[in-house]
């Protein structure tokens, strides 16, 4: 728990932080990793100046906990479609007229609609900042109903909360995996960041396995204050005080044989070293986009000021992660949902013009993922655990105003039905992440890394992204 | 949202709780004033004591005796520990399992008139059920039994959100005394009365669940029939005894039951509805709604699917039953799938003990398991309890053995260490939601039925590494883990609240303060409160102050080196009192604490 002002040890990361960009370049590890221009232009950027040469990348990853009934977030509108859609979902439909008809820019076979308490992120399609990406889901290959009857390389605990939760965040759907993607991704790239010392993972969910890697693990902080909490006293004046640190710093630096002390004692020590630096960082935010009191408006826009002291962190590529959670509508589905998907809207779109002015609409791209769609099929007044879902994407390097995947015809019995409403899956996780981490500056060959079943899916030497909705 | 709480919170303050503490006499709970004490300490000989005719002849035995009361109580002081010791392990459980239930409801309901007839406000609201199971761990001597139904209510999880559980905080008390009721019972009858309760109906949404309705496109609620599978009773995959996972052929894990399978059981759980009132459901909110929260959810045969059902392993409900033979039924076939035993032995080893037992410590606990034998859950937890690896202090230095204390039971370690007398009603509801916010942890409150935590949660490092898990600590993120910190210095320093310990929120010098709000600021009474006339006499000399502190707060756990430290720094303070707060801050934050081995 070293003081901030006292001298620091020169190490590795230090030092390719503040090397040249040839050097840097020179690196086989990063050459495989980034285009030199990108990181050219990194050594260009001046302090909280956010000029187009600034080489930034933050995702962010908005988990909707417990399921969204995401056919009724995103619901077809045209009259055959729509009475396919009613004839299932009986008496969750919503009523035809009161969906906010989308006109994406490539049709996509059928027309969509987005759920009336969303007219937020309904305008922000329209500004093509905004799509969809249709019947998503955890996929260890491409699946068919066969396939399904028979078990074939099916992922495990599918329907399961606590499985299907996990597994969108490890696209692993096959093991228990002990890293998330967003993990794997940090392992990856984390070294071009100027400083280690606060994580380039932010978490304002507390620990989540998107964010653990091997190398790399969350940070978490809170909406409220400075963010990051700090021993209180810890840098008081009185001799009461300095004794008491003298204490606390031998007692978390003793050398622990038992692992459950160790590691406890490294979390006291790193989350005030870390503290001291994220608070400092985070007194210089001004953001001055009002956001709504809603806890996940107030979890935004935590992050949207991170964002904007990025440089005081050294970090020049992050992610986020947060979770919106009670979306487990097995009861009260209507108005329950309404209410929560109005929430999101909010949220999400006072985040975007967070963005906006911080003149970073271009470099930080927000998702969402769930652990599953519900059955299109009621159970009285509520819905239960399905597959495939629908997700979105949002920001200015998202290719927006469009629909990307094909949204299924919503009947019965169907081929990829299996009974209920379950949807079996179309796009697979890999696809959709695999797009986010392209754009993020994984190179191709290295997505095999993140993702161990992308080959089932892509072809990551086709020269494009698997679905198409990042601009390159 | 917060603004409310804190003006429902402040309104508490005024008036106070008339908690009782320490209304039993007992033997073990705290007293020593029937108690004889007298020794003779001669020179190069172990001082001989004896307590009401018992021996305690080495510090050893009273550390063991702390160790033991950690894992099963809310904590003690070190009358209590004496007075363990003194009686031996056996003896003190079989006490436990005589004494009556303390119960949660009546104790929020009286918590409640206080309040009601003041502001005749009618909210009965989740923070008067904190309030209740706070004082109920903190005074009732039924200790193993609080800490049984606190362990119940992290493995059969409601939690206090949604509008009802949060209006009418009736539905927590009385789903909690379920678990406290049968802590001492046995498992089947705690499945079959947890199914029945209308909080966990209205949490895992079986309660209204109507039958199938294929004209309409509509299937039973799947929802309960996969929690009570999967969480309460015979999890994902199928378990030898010793709680290892069997394989199949080909080396997988073998999976206890399909989706097919959740859809057989969710036809069992339809039918269920009001028990109060003649009304299937949904539920509204009614003028008899406390009486609808607090009676078991009834039958209505006419919404119960009546089909031939099929569980697992061949067993079948035949069709036309009533749908409470369809229930208890299931709930036998659960009861005693050869799954639950070992599932419910880790379960509540994990929550006790030790985060990795060892299979033969989980086969010892799951042969003592018998569902529908009655008390066997006494036979438990004496099988978890007297098991070697968790008595013997040898074991506990292993590399593996021992947990995370939980942020709750670390606050309540502390309290119950030193005699707190009072009536801690000035401050009592706001002290403890500062504390449980800054933890996040409080009774009844995980964000939802998978618990503060995972069974198989490792933290990235060397318990991962090693292939140990540690639920616990996936609630240590850096403001959970600094906030308990700066909870001690609350508490054992400050003595006060004020906007920044509690929220997290500067106060901004430059704000206006406008001219209604008072800045927050709360003193706490708890250090006041306590009995510390002996404590601060022992301080005069730091190695006793040290000394007694290891046992009454570390259970004799600090190691040489912890000593040092702490004592280094409090003989450079003079005052016994400062003394005392300072090594009782270092202690409770110390890694020799925080872990229990």
């Amino acid at each position: 728990m070293s003081h901030s002002d006292q001298p620091k040890s020169f190490n590795r990361r230090d030092f390719i932080g503040t090397l040249s960009c040839a050097a840097v370049g020179s690196t086989t590890f990063f050459s495989t990793l980034f285009n030199l221009q990108s990181l050219n232009a990194a050594s260009l950027s001046s302090p909280l100046a956010s000029g187009p040469a600034e080489d930034y990348r933050a995702l962010v990853c908005i988990m909707l906990g417990g399921g969204n009934d995401s056919f009724n977030m995103l619901a077809p509108i045209d009259n055959d479609s729509y009475q396919h859609y009613s004839k299932t979902r009986s008496n969750l439909a919503i009523a035809q007229n009161s969906l906010l008809p989308l006109s994406p820019k490539t049709f996509n076979q059928r027309q969509l609609g987005l759920h009336p308490s969303m007219p937020e992120l309904h305008q922000l399609f329209n500004e093509e900042k905004l799509s969809f990406v249709c019947n998503v889901g955890t996929l260890v290959q491409p699946t068919s109903k066969n396939d399904y009857l028979r078990n074939n390389n099916l992922p495990l605990g599918l329907f399961s909360h606590a499985d299907q939760d996990k597994q969108w965040q490890t696209s692993v759907p096959q093991t228990v995996s002990s890293t998330g993607w967003g993990g794997r991704l940090s392992d990856l790239v984390y070294e071009a960041n100027t400083s280690q010392d606060v994580s380039m993972n932010i978490s304002l969910a507390g620990k989540n396995i998107f964010q653990l890697g091997n190398k790399v693990a969350e940070y978490s902080i809170l909406p409220t204050g400075s963010g990051s909490v700090g021993i209180a006293g810890y840098d008081g004046a009185s001799s009461f005080d300095k004794i008491r640190r003298a204490a606390v710093n031998s007692l978390m630096e003793q050398q622990y044989q038992d692992i459950f002390k160790s590691t406890y004692a490294d979390i006291v020590t790193a989350s005030q070293n870390t503290h001291e630096l994220f608070s400092k960082a985070i007194a210089k935010a001004n953001l001055t986009t009002t956001f709504s009191n809603s806890e996940l408006s107030q979890r935004m826009k935590m992050i949207a000021r991170t964002i904007q002291v990025r440089q005081q962190l050294g970090l020049k590529r992050q992610t986020f992660f947060v979770r919106f959670d009670g979306w487990d509508h097995h009861d009260e589905l209507l108005n329950n949902h309404s209410q929560m998907l109005g929430i999101l809207s909010k949220a999400m779109s006072e985040f975007q013009s967070a963005l906006k002015e911080l003149n970073l609409e271009d470099k930080v791209t927000t998702f969402t993922i769930s652990d599953f769609a519900r059955t299109l099929t009621s159970n009285g007044n509520g819905t239960d655990h399905a597959w495939g879902g629908n997700v979105m994407v949002m920001g200015k390097q998202v290719k927006g105003k469009e629909v990307y995947g094909q949204y299924p015809n919503l009947i019965l019995n169907s081929e990829i039905e299996l009974g209920g409403g379950v949807l079996i899956p179309k796009v697979s996780t890999d696809e959709y992440f695999a797009e986010l981490a392209l754009w993020y500056g994984v190179s191709p060959s290295d997505l095999p890394l993140l993702f161990p079943n992308i080959g089932n899916f892509y072809n990551t030497m086709s020269g494009q992204g698997p679905l198409g909705f990042m601009a390159a | 949202m917060r603004k409310n709480c804190l003006v429902l919170l402040f309104a508490l303050l005024a008036f106070g709780l008339q908690a009782q503490f320490y209304h039993l006499d007992y033997i073990g709970a705290g007293h020593d004033y029937q108690v004889k004490v007298s020794s003779s300490p001669a020179a190069g000989q172990a001082a001989q004591t004896t307590v009401d005719g018992f021996d305690i002849k080495k510090e050893d035995q009273l550390k063991e005796a702390a160790r033991f009361l950690a894992q099963t109580t809310f904590g003690a002081d070190y009358a209590t520990i004496r007075m363990t010791a003194a009686m031996g392990y056996e003896a003190w459980l079989e006490e436990q399992f005589s004494l009556p239930a303390s119960l949660t409801l009546p104790e929020l309901i009286q918590q409640h008139q206080l309040y009601h007839g003041i502001t005749g406000d009618g909210e009965v609201n989740s923070a008067h059920f904190k309030m209740a199971w706070t004082t109920n761990v903190l005074s009732s001597p039924d200790q193993l039994r609080q800490r049984m139904a606190y362990a119940l209510s992290q493995i059969m999880v409601v939690n206090s959100e949604g509008d009802l559980f949060t209006d009418y905080a009736h539905a927590q008390g009385a789903y909690y005394d379920i678990l406290t009721q049968n802590s001492f019972g046995n498992y089947q009858q705690l499945l079959q009365e947890v199914t029945l309760s209308p909080t966990m109906g209205l949490f895992l949404s079986h309660y209204g669940n109507p039958k199938a309705n294929s004209e309409l496109n509509i299937h039973p609620d799947e929802n309960y029939a996969r929690e009570i599978m999967q969480l309460f009773s015979i999890g994902l995959w199928e378990l030898n005894q010793n709680g290892t996972y069997k394989y199949d052929t080909k080396g997988n894990y073998i999976p206890t039951y399909s989706n097919a399978d959740i859809k057989e059981f969710a036809q069992v759980f339809t039918g269920l509805g009001d028990g109060a009132n003649n009304d299937f459901g949904p539920i509204s909110s009614s003028e008899n709604i406390i009486n609808t929260l607090t009676t078991p959810m009834q039958m209505y045969d006419s919404q119960h699917d009546k089909s031939e059902k099929y569980l697992l392993q061949g067993t079948v409900l035949p069709a036309g039953q009533s749908g409470m033979d369809d229930i208890q039924q299931t709930i036998a076939h659960l009861s005693n799938h050869p799954n639950t035993a070992p599932f419910m032995a880790r379960a509540l080893i994990q929550l006790f003990t030790t985060s990795n037992p060892s299979p033969a410590y989980i086969e010892q606990v799951a042969n003592a398991f018998d569902p529908d034998v009655e008390n066997n859950f006494q036979e438990v937890l004496k099988a978890l309890f007297l098991y070697p690896e968790a008595r013997s202090c040898n074991i506990s230095e292993t590399y593996s053995f021992g947990k995370l204390r939980e942020p709750v039971i670390r606050l309540t370690n502390f309290l119950k260490a030193f005699h707190l007398q009072a009536n801690p009603a000035d401050d009592f509801p706001m002290e403890y939601y500062c504390f449980y916010q800054n933890v996040s942890q409080s009774p009844l409150d995980a964000p939802s039925v998978f618990n503060f935590y995972r069974p198989d949660y490792a933290p990235q490092g060397p318990i991962k590494q090693g292939y140990r898990v540690a639920p616990e600590f996936q609630i240590m993120t850096a403001p959970n883990t600094v906030g308990y910190i700066n909870e001690l210095e609350n508490r054992v320093n400050r003595q006060q609240y004020t906007q920044e310990l509690c929220f997290n929120e500067e106060v901004d010098p430059d704000d206006e303060v406008e001219e209604d709000e008072v800045p927050y600021e709360e003193n706490l009474e708890e250090i006041r409160n306590m009995d510390l006339r002996e404590i601060l006499f022992l301080a005069e000399t730091p190695s006793q102050l040290i000394n007694r502190l290891d046992i009454v707060l570390a259970n004799g756990l600090l190691s040489a080196n912890t000593k040092q430290i702490i004592h280094s720094a409090i003989v450079q303070l003079s005052s016994p009192m400062e003394r005392f707060k300072m090594a009782t801050y270092l202690i409770l934050l110390s890694p020799d604490y925080i872990i229990l081995k």
